[in-house]
């Protein structure tokens, strides 16, 4: 941890107004991206922001100075995208999609798509898909982890998980052929 | 955390999104610090009236203290003496010699009282070694007192030497050694009625603080600082005990307590609340089938496999404050606070590190809590609904006690007592294994005590 971000931390542990307003210009734009990755729509995204920065701000006398920051901070803000799911939680998700395209494909296309796209596919997951692939394959949960934060079984885990990646990999492919179209 | 296998597509989005940064809407940083200027205010409400109540302790503890050793030892009640001869009326300026027995040569100089004392002021012919069995040890003391001038030492027949501070009002003597408490000084009262003894040659005189053993009962009420902490699963236990909130709450009793020289041990009945709050959680589930409007009867709740019983779900549909929809997520800015009731039987040990008029004791001991309530509520600003009982909770546990307690006498038997407890559940009130929840309380008991 940078001497400077030592200041500023105990700034916000001393209540500073200031200090908590650099700590917030340093790591909202990457919370935000949690936020948008995880809610349902934009208001939602913006209440968990909102939320969360004020559990952060509360707790941060908790945060043990050994640790990873920035780590802390994203756990807190998935914890509040997560009791926000269970708040609205939808559970409808019977759409099935299959994959249309293979692995191959999708290594070619990388180049082509950006990250706000991409961000963009996340967003229109099923909101259970949603919680799984972002727990899993952004941010490396295990499935058992998992299952227990969303008081599912491991297989449903799974299952949603690899559902989660057809529609993606569908989503990515359709993009890629829009852009040779395009092009 | 281990990612159990590799994908492509996974790494793919990972590699792109998880550094990734996108300006945050440019209202928010004013829409957080506002509500933390908010919640500024009533932390500075809270701490004013911690400071308040904390003072309000300080100042009781020290007027206790000083009444404590400022305190002239009342012993009229339990004083006894036994003369050995025959007391006389007697009458004023009558020159008094109590005693000059002994093993060393006592003075017999005389004192001159302007009082009569009568023979039934005292009792007389008791058995001293019935009194001792009474004595807590602290005090108890047979002395043979001579009439002597102030500053003169004096040894009674069992060789105990004694200080005469002053003959003349106040008049004060102290037992210079062989007693646990040398500087102990006896009241003007006491001494007159020991030096107001036509002809005794030899006066035993039995102070009698406290008995020995002796029993209290009494009465205590606390309000308390409840909350519930989890543990067991490492991400779930963090985050619940991150969203959940304490919440305030009542406990109050009947005890019976033992003494015996610097233990005390106490039992009784106690009815305590226990609780917490969570902000905007309806955790694990919704109200609703999924896809659908229809309540459920039960949902997945905060702990695990806890769940609440909608036992009036028409009364759900019909709540006022929803907006839209038939469901009660819709009820704004809510939280929910979740209530247990006990019958606790308690059984504490207090061994007392300060021992004089006023006694402070450190306490530690385990109650029985049998479940007598419980009960969720779903609350906002105005409004707080009943959601029904929790299930899956244990209807019986046990609880570690620690604390201090502090006892100042009031009046007669009676004294005030002020205890600060924790007290902590040591098995889970779940009865689900995927997470252990242990409620915990803080609490200054005050009371009173009645000794006989």
């Amino acid at each position: 941890m940078t001497d400077n971000l030592e200041h500023i931390i105990k700034g916000c542990i001393a209540g500073k107004s200031d200090a908590r307003e650099m700590l917030y210009k340093m790591y909202s734009g990457k919370m935000w991206v949690v936020c948008l990755r995880y809610a349902r729509n934009y208001d939602e995204a913006k209440d968990i922001l909102q939320d969360g920065f004020i559990k952060i701000f509360d707790k941060i006398s908790q945060f043990e100075s050994r640790g990873h920051f920035e780590g802390w901070m994203r756990r807190i803000m998935i914890n509040t995208a997560l009791a926000e799911f269970r708040k609205h939680r939808y559970l409808n998700i019977d759409s099935v999609y299959t994959s249309e395209i293979d692995e191959d494909t999708v290594e070619h296309i990388e180049c082509s798509i950006t990250a706000d796209e991409l961000l963009e596919m996340i967003k229109e997951l099923p909101p259970q898909y949603k919680m799984v692939f972002n727990f899993y394959a952004i941010e490396g949960y295990t499935h058992k982890e998992i299952a227990e934060m969303l008081g599912i079984s491991e297989g449903t885990s799974k299952s949603n998980l690899s559902r989660a990646r057809d529609i993606l990999k569908k989503k990515v492919g359709a993009m890629y052929e829009s852009g040779i179209k395009l092009g | 955390m281990m990612q159990e296998q590799k994908n492509i597509i996974d790494e793919y989005f990972r590699d792109r999104l998880f550094d990734h940064e996108m300006p945050a809407p440019p209202e928010m940083w004013k829409k957080i610090d506002n509500q933390l200027r908010q919640n500024k205010t009533r932390v500075y409400w809270i701490i004013a009236a911690s400071i308040a109540a904390s003072g309000a302790i300080l100042i009781s503890i020290g007027i206790g203290y000083y009444l404590g050793f400022n305190h002239k030892m009342n012993v009229s009640k339990n004083f006894n003496m036994t003369v050995n001869s025959n007391p006389k009326i007697i009458n004023k300026k009558t020159n008094i010699n109590l005693s000059s027995s002994g093993k060393n040569n006592v003075s017999s100089a005389g004192i001159n009282t302007n009082k009569v004392y009568q023979k039934q002021n005292f009792i007389s012919d008791r058995n001293p070694e019935k009194i001792n069995s009474l004595n807590n040890g602290l005090i108890f003391k047979k002395l043979v007192a001579s009439n002597e001038k102030a500053g003169k030492k004096v040894i009674n027949k069992n060789g105990q030497q004694i200080l005469i501070l002053s003959p003349l009002k106040p008049i004060e003597i102290v037992l210079l050694n062989n007693i646990s408490r040398p500087n102990l000084k006896i009241s003007e009262k006491n001494i007159d009625a020991l030096l107001g003894i036509e002809g005794t040659n030899d006066v035993e005189l039995e102070i009698i603080n406290k008995p020995k053993n002796s029993w209290a009962i009494g009465g205590n009420v606390a309000p308390l600082f409840s909350n519930i902490e989890n543990n067991k699963s490492v991400f779930s236990s963090e985050y619940y005990n991150i969203t959940e909130k304490p919440v305030f709450a009542l406990a109050g009793g009947l005890n019976v307590n033992y003494e015996t020289g610097r233990w005390q041990f106490e039992s009784g009945i106690v009815y305590s609340e226990s609780g917490q709050k969570t902000d905007f959680e309806l955790l694990n589930s919704s109200l609703n089938k999924p896809g659908t409007d229809q309540l459920v009867n039960t949902f997945d709740y905060i702990k695990g496999n806890v769940k609440i019983n909608l036992n009036r779900p028409g009364n759900v549909l019909s709540y006022g404050s929803v907006s839209s929809g038939n469901s009660i997520l819709n009820m704004p800015f809510s939280t929910i606070e979740q209530q247990y009731r006990y019958v606790e039987i308690p059984f504490i040990a207090h061994y007392k590190i300060l021992n004089k008029k006023t006694i402070l004791s450190l306490s530690g001991g385990i109650s029985a809590n049998i479940l007598v309530g419980n009960q969720a509520y779903l609350e906002n600003k105005s409004n707080s609904y009943s959601m029904g009982s929790v299930e899956g909770t244990e209807t019986f546990n046990y609880a570690g006690i620690l604390g201090l307690a502090y006892e100042v006498p009031l009046i007669n038997r009676l004294s005030l007592k002020l205890e600060p407890r924790f007290r902590y559940n040591i098995n889970s009130m779940n009865k689900n294994n995927d997470l252990n929840n242990h409620p915990y309380s803080m609490g200054i008991f005050s009371g009173v005590s009645y000794h006989f």
